[in-house]
């Protein structure tokens, strides 16, 4: 039994101009101690998925489908039922750790309430713990550090305490929502490897939304490739960066200069990604796309399994793509 | 005769005075030096790119070069004029020369003005004398060339999408026809697939209109793309400077050589394969930089003669083109 089943997840808002589909049939598994990567440019419905797994989307949002954690069914489950998973058994880093730590709160005090809500722990041996936490993310001095206020770290060592307050309970899957992507590269290296130390050391499967595609090729095994909320690719990191099967993700690849690459120029996708208010008919990517034929106007090619753990959503077969 | 650079920048300095909240009235305001005795010459129609770390003092080093901050040392335009003694009235006339792209493309538009107006007004303010026809026969030009619809000339920028503002930006930096375009972070806050039609984009007009670029970006592997020659900054010096294909791929000092090594690459191969630099720690305060080489708290090969003594930018090994700042380079 997988870890994290998500089935036919579906997330819809409620706006003054009409109903927007920010997600639709989105449906995927997370084992223990893995890594899958939720890859889609803004709007591409990425972290809406993963706040409506934990109850998190606002108030005019609606989700629809199956979430299953460990066979039990989370989605849209009541709030008591929730919060005893939240952060205890799956925790969230989100991208702006400046944004999303309380600033008038101590480090100390946000952190160690994480344990005595979940765990029952008196506030001494929380803040104990957090410590403890704080050294296991290279937070130096982390005992002198603990007392200070979130605007006292600068950026990266902010996310760190982010990735420590969400690891306190030692919860089995972690998401992380673009968690470099505020954070210049030498900061977001040091993060990176952070990540990979505590999969390793913990165990936690992690789930990785980001948009930036050289982060996911070091990182993850699995990749679920979003674009205007719909899943194009499905698959595993090396095939599909080896051998991209839509038009999409093989136009997202190219599109992006490499430093480890003579210059050459870049392959441009035209036009911009789909507004969500009023998505074109047919296959999302099919106003852009090189590759689109007539069915591609009006129908949704659903996503089909063309080879082992592949999975794609396009009407030409990969071999037409050049 | 050789040509004169278009742009020899001297020991450009520029330095904030900072109050901190609940100083007394009469404690001395800190000092902050962003910018720290950075030089280089630009040559015409070629791409200067510019990297560092956030706070390094990058974007603030190309507003000193237009004045929008003040700086000293010297800025010669074309071999001839200081651009930093000149008069304000003096200066408006290079502005039309210099322009700027700047990073945020909805925040950097008017938001009451429509993008006729705004890709308009540089124009109005330097050539006064054009007639209204003119004006937006230019506007017209100018929006084609850029790949703008002219019949969104009267659009409001909330209409368009990040990549169309940024091609909105654009125009109107291109519109007085400049020698220099100073581009800061021009794509970080766009999408990747819209990323690239920028770059395109800034390249071919390049090409067309023999520009001359300043390229300020993070992102390394767009400013390789993009520039012939790569300028590292880091706490407001210069580390390194060398044409772009060798500071990849012979990167000599010790902060570049992480940089580059900390950019993740797009192949899972290249990328597991690949050897990181970790750096120790955060950059240090600017308030207090360390003394000597400011990289050497987080160099791995800093030793103490690091501490005491200010490296000088030198040629490395003779090579042409290939200057660095570090007691020990490689």
């Amino acid at each position: 039994m997988a870890l994290l089943d998500v089935n036919n997840l579906s997330v819809r808002f409620r706006t003054n101009d009409g109903m927007v589909n920010a997600v639709n049939d989105i449906s995927f598994t997370l084992d223990q101690g893995h890594t899958l990567a939720i890859v889609g440019e803004s709007g591409s419905g990425k972290s809406q998925t993963a706040f409506a797994m934990l109850g998190l989307l606002a108030k005019n949002g609606n989700a629809t489908g199956s979430v299953k954690f460990e066979g039990r069914e989370i989605l849209n489950a009541p709030l008591d039922q929730l919060n005893q998973i939240r952060s205890n058994k799956i925790g969230i880093v989100f991208q702006d750790p400046m944004t999303s730590l309380n600033p008038y709160m101590r480090v100390s005090d946000q952190m160690a309430e994480v344990l005595t809500h979940h765990k029952g722990m008196s506030h001494s041996d929380a803040v104990a713990e957090s410590v403890k936490m704080l050294d296991a993310v290279k937070i130096p001095d982390a005992k002198g550090r603990v007392r200070l206020y979130p605007h006292e770290f600068s950026g990266g060592m902010r996310q760190r305490v982010m990735i420590a307050m969400s690891l306190l309970c030692r919860p089995k899957i972690l998401i992380a929502d673009e968690p470099t992507t505020a954070l210049d590269v030498t900061v977001q290296a040091q993060i990176m490897a952070l990540f990979s130390d505590i999969q390793k050391e913990f165990g936690t499967a992690v789930l990785l939304i980001t948009h930036d595609l050289g982060v996911v090729a070091g990182f993850c095994e699995e990749i679920l490739v979003l674009y205007g909320g719909r899943v194009m690719e499905q698959g595993p990191t090396e095939p599909i960066f080896a051998s991209p099967s839509h038009p999409y993700t093989q136009g997202l690849l190219r599109a992006i200069p490499r430093v480890d690459h003579a210059d050459e120029e870049l392959k441009t996708i035209p036009g911009s990604p789909p507004n969500m208010m009023s998505p074109p008919k047919g296959c999302p990517f099919q106003p852009r796309c090189q590759y689109a034929i007539e069915p591609c106007l009006d129908e949704l090619q659903p996503l089909i399994e063309f080879a082992p753990n592949r999975k794609r959503a396009c009407n030409r077969p990969a071999e037409d793509l050049i | 005769m050789t040509q004169p650079p278009l742009l020899h920048v001297e020991d450009l300095r520029v330095t904030f005075n900072i109050r901190s909240e609940g100083d007394m009235p009469w404690t001395p305001p800190r000092q902050l030096h962003a910018v720290n005795g950075v030089s280089f010459d630009l040559q015409p129609g070629e791409t200067l790119g510019i990297v560092g770390e956030s706070g390094c003092g990058k974007s603030t080093l190309a507003r000193a070069i237009i004045r929008m901050v003040q700086a000293t040392g010297k800025v010669l335009w074309m071999g001839e004029t200081d651009l930093l003694a000149l008069s304000k009235p003096q200066m408006m006339k290079y502005r039309s020369e210099i322009q700027m792209v700047f990073q945020d493309p909805l925040a950097s538009l008017n938001p009451r003005m429509t993008i006729g107006q705004i890709i308009a007004e540089p124009l109005r303010t330097h050539h006064p004398e054009l007639s209204n026809a003119e004006v937006k026969k230019r506007v017209k030009e100018i929006m084609e060339k850029v790949s703008l619809l002219p019949n969104q000339i009267n659009r409001y920028p909330h209409e368009f999408s990040g990549g169309q503002c940024q091609r909105i930006g654009i125009a109107r930096a291109l519109i007085v026809q400049p020698k220099l375009i100073i581009c800061d972070e021009p794509v970080s806050a766009l999408d990747v697939s819209i990323q690239a039609q920028v770059i395109n984009l800034l390249m071919k007009l390049q090409k067309e209109m023999g520009l001359t670029l300043i390229f300020i970006a993070h992102d390394l592997s767009v400013v390789k793309h993009i520039s012939n020659r790569i300028m590292v900054l880091y706490l407001g010096r210069v580390m390194e400077v060398a044409v772009s294909d060798r500071l990849y791929q012979h990167p000599s000092h010790p902060y570049t050589k992480a940089l580059i090594s900390s950019v993740p690459i797009p192949d899972p191969v290249a990328e597991r394969a690949k050897k990181t630099i970790l750096l120790e720690g955060d950059l240090p305060s600017p308030f207090a930089p360390p003394s000597g080489c400011v990289f050497r708290t987080r160099c791995p090969k800093a030793q103490s003669v690091c501490a005491d003594k200010v490296p000088e930018l030198t040629s490395v090994n003779g090579v042409d083109n290939h200057d660095i700042a570090c007691h020990f380079p490689e």
